[in-house]
């Protein structure tokens, strides 16, 4: 995370922000009035004495931090990184103050409808049961000054560890973590294979030492700002609405208590936050997406340049596959893998896809689009391959 | 913060709605701080004078040039500032006046800068739209510049 604001141009506010929608009422309306979303450093988030810094993962801050930037080949290389095993390696942390209480942190009230303050960049870190750890993102909303309920989907891995964990004993431990090297975010975004230790993935794809700090609790990046340990306990209680990155409330679901057993920081802490929906939040989802999909299909055979899932698209509902071959095997192995994409193009590189299906020739192969168990409507495959030469206007 | 003695190669390109926005975040930060006149530092800190100028409402505006770049160029040599004029200086005095630039890394210009405000009888506060760590040799910016708006780690590029 460091190296990434280091790369940055990092907006200061230095005026007092309230957590309670002042933050996110702020960026929003500079979004709002400029177009655009510069990382900002919020040094005094009322209540807490952490700065909080917003809008940080983009894909150049992303990829800058792994030693990508302006690499066209990003995806590529990622890809290539992440077939080459890398085991984390361990130090002493840099976490060295106690805080007493939650609300010493920067935790924002995000939507004028959330259902209260919420964690959203922290990862949480499990042991899965086979001596690896697993790391996602799950949102957890603050209801005591050292409790915490926490949102695990129940499609996750995190859900069935943590449900076969309760099953055995009364709690289960967790680490949730903030800040350290942004490829740890990013594998923790990923969907993995359960089979592969999240820490060994985020080292494959950070391209360098990634330098844990063990203990009894779950492990974090000895880099990390904060790290929160606790239990995951058998007590649920109500957690959200929350608004969600698509832009609408999630229901209120019924979620484990997580009872926090410590909070440390490092001595000049910054807290990173994620503001749902927007562009660093996006940009996670989208990044990890585009490396697990052309890993698959370059392991299924295919040559693809380079994937795509616009962040328009919130990062995960389309996957434009860029390649010199595209072929409608393509665009189903493609289907297969990611079945949460509802649209897949195929085309070659460099061409505005939508111009491209639109005034020539496609093919179309549409399946039904099933979520939580139901069908939705369809998922569409559209296979550009335009074999004739034209020359398009140039103003 | 960052670590401020790491050497950096970035370059870090402005659009002049970020500089608009950034002079706002100044502005926000200094409503409150009863400025009675707005010093520019020419050429660069005019911008961010004339836009500070009309956002806190500050009528009195002077300029000071200080050249210290011998040109336009990115890693232009520098030498020690040196003042090539000042217009309305006088009108300043005995009044809290905002002093700002484009952007500080050593700081020389904004010192000597300021140094002229209180030899003529004002009472100084200074402001950059950006500081460059990258430049400060490990001094903490506030020793440098009383308000900034953004933190860089490298060159930059104003449009």
């Amino acid at each position: 995370m460091r190296e990434a604001l280091h790369a940055t141009k990092l907006f200061r506010v230095d005026q007092p922000v309230d957590p309670h929608l002042g933050v996110t009422r702020f960026l929003s309306d500079w979004q709002r009035r400029t177009g655009d979303e510069p990382c900002f450093l919020f040094t005094d988030v009322i209540g807490s004495r952490l700065p909080l810094v917003m809008n940080l993962p983009t894909r150049a801050a992303l990829l800058g931090e792994v030693g990508l930037a302006d690499d066209p080949h990003a995806v590529a290389r990622l890809a290539d990184r992440f077939a080459v095993p890398a085991a984390p390696v361990f130090a002493p942390g840099l976490v060295v103050r106690d805080l007493a209480s939650l609300a010493d942190l920067p935790l924002l009230w995000h939507q004028p409808g959330d259902a209260g303050k919420y964690l959203t960049a922290f990862v949480g870190a499990l042991a899965d049961g086979g001596g690896g750890t697993n790391l996602g993102f799950y949102r957890g909303l603050v209801a005591g000054a050292r409790e915490i309920v926490l949102f695990m989907d129940p499609r996750t891995d995190a859900h069935r560890i943590v449900t076969a964990g309760l099953a055995d004993a009364p709690r289960v431990p967790i680490t949730l973590f903030n800040g350290g090297p942004l490829a740890v975010y990013l594998a923790a975004a990923a969907k993995l294979p359960p089979t592969l230790d999240s820490f060994d993935a985020a080292a494959r794809l950070g391209g360098g030492e990634l330098v844990l700090a063990g203990g009894d609790y779950p492990s974090a990046p000895a880099e990390a700002e904060i790290v929160i340990e606790g239990h995951v306990t058998r007590e649920h209680r109500a957690e959200a609405p929350f608004g969600e990155f698509k832009g609408y409330y999630s229901d209120t679901t019924s979620s484990p208590v997580v009872v926090v057993d410590r909070i440390r920081v490092r001595d000049d802490a910054l807290c990173l936050g994620l503001f749902c929906g927007k562009t660093s939040g996006l940009t996670l989802m989208a990044l990890q997406n585009e490396i697990l999909l052309f890993d698959h299909l370059r392991a299924a055979g295919f040559a693809a340049d380079t994937v795509r899932y616009p962040l328009a698209a919130f990062g995960e509902y389309v996957a434009v596959i860029e390649s010199d071959t595209p072929s409608r095997a393509m665009v189903a192995a493609a289907l297969d893998f990611d079945p949460r994409a509802k649209l897949v193009v195929a085309a070659r590189p460099g061409v505005d896809v939508l111009k491209e299906a639109i005034v020539f020739p496609a093919e179309v192969e549409c399946r039904p689009y099933v979520r939580r168990g139901r069908q939705e409507g369809h998922r569409i495959g559209i296979f550009c391959d335009r074999r004739h030469a034209c020359r398009w206007t140039e103003l | 913060m960052l670590d401020p003695a790491r050497p950096t190669s970035t370059i870090h390109r402005f659009s002049w709605e970020e500089i608009a926005g950034l002079a706002r975040l100044l502005a926000d930060r200094l409503v409150d701080a009863q400025i009675g006149g707005v010093v520019g530092i020419a050429r660069s800190g005019l911008v961010p004078a004339v836009m500070l100028s009309h956002m806190l409402g500050v009528r009195p505006f002077a300029v000071l040039d200080i050249a210290r770049t011998h040109s336009d160029a990115i890693r232009a040599d520098k030498s020690q500032p040196a003042t090539r004029g000042a217009l309305g200086l006088a009108r300043m005095r005995g009044r809290r006046v905002l002093l700002i630039d484009d952007i500080v890394g050593q700081g020389l210009t904004l010192d000597a800068a300021r140094r002229q405000m209180v030899d003529a009888g004002a009472d100084p506060v200074t402001a950059a739209l950006v500081v460059n760590r990258a430049n400060l040799a490990g001094r903490d910016p506030r020793a440098i510049v009383d308000h900034w708006a953004c933190d860089v780690h490298g060159w930059v590029i104003f449009p």
